[in-house]
């Protein structure tokens, strides 16, 4: 009971140290360090565009657009693959009058 | 020059005007970001990036709130922009030791002393602070612009974009995980 009390007053203390606390001022000549690195670091708009893309968020997000663009690619290469394959092959026999033969239909020729 | 002047002559890059500019918030800017991110090389850094991001983005600035609160807002993302980045290198690194490549040690950091508290203070203030560190960010901007920074719970509603209920709330929630945080870390340095 009195430990709980003694630690009651230690946390009442603690939260109490800032009740008077003062305002913290930056060292001395704040603005000459600031125009330095002002002058010193214009960033380019290469600079800029650079940083926007190294966010975490933006580079992640732009894997995972990769990513989605990639799956669906191939979902779509898959899907029209065979139809694709096949009127390739119509044309092409269109194109050149191409006629399956076989053995039989040479034989079939002589009269 | 008036504050509307000032805005004025900065959408022009107006050097002088930034000089006043940051002559007047420089203060209130490095105090605010101090008490987020609790390490005075980095709140000098921040503090730096706020007033650039200020002058940059300043035609962005329609007159919607008070010009000192779009700076606290600028302030108060780019502090925990540097608190989240910190966590994920401790992370990244503390990932990297499981694997054996990097053999740093992760430390905490050490605890941190405002120039602003008084001498006696000291001691009992830096186990606040840490305590302050490990809040959630919402409760932590809230704590910090209200203690540290002595806003109004208008003016901190202003800034975190919400209403006085919700400040009010964050705030209550602020002080009872503190008085947790607080009990555990006295309970623990009395074993």
């Amino acid at each position: 009971m009195k430990e709980k009390s003694s630690i009651e007053q230690k946390i009442d203390k603690a939260i109490s140290s800032i009740d008077d606390i003062q305002r913290a001022t930056p060292v001395p000549f704040f603005y000459t360090r600031l125009m330095a690195r002002l002058n010193a670091d214009p960033q380019s708009s290469w600079g800029k565009l650079a940083g926007f893309i190294a966010r975490p968020a933006i580079a992640f997000a732009t894997i995972l657009l990769v990513i989605f663009i990639n799956v669906f690619a191939i979902y779509q290469k898959a899907d029209t693959n065979i139809s694709s394959s096949d009127s390739t092959e119509v044309a092409a026999v269109d194109e050149y009058s191409q006629v399956t033969g076989t053995i039989y239909d040479i034989e079939n020729n002589t009269p | 020059m008036s504050e509307w002047e000032l805005i004025e002559q900065l959408k022009l890059k107006d050097e002088r005007a930034f000089k006043t500019i940051v002559d007047t918030w420089q203060d209130m800017v490095y105090n605010t970001v101090l008490g987020i991110v609790q390490n005075a090389e980095d709140a000098e850094d921040v503090s730096q990036e706020v007033f650039i991001q200020v002058f940059e983005s300043i035609k962005t600035f329609k007159g919607d709130s008070k010009f000192s609160t779009w700076i606290y807002r600028i302030a108060v993302t780019k502090s925990l922009d540097l608190l989240r980045r910190k966590k994920r290198k401790k992370r990244f690194a503390f990932i990297q030791s499981l694997f054996g490549k990097n053999d740093e040690l992760i430390n905490d950091p050490p605890d941190f002393f405002h120039p602003g508290i008084a001498a006696e203070n000291k001691e009992n203030a830096a186990v606040l602070f840490k305590a302050i560190g490990s809040l959630p960010e919402n409760q932590q901007t809230a704590f910090v612009l209200s203690k540290i920074e002595g806003l109004s719970y208008q003016e901190v509603s202003d800034v975190m974009q919400m209403t006085e209920a919700s400040v009010d709330s964050l705030l209550h929630r602020a002080k009872t995980n503190l008085r947790k945080k607080l009990g555990d870390h006295y309970m623990e340095s009395k074993q």
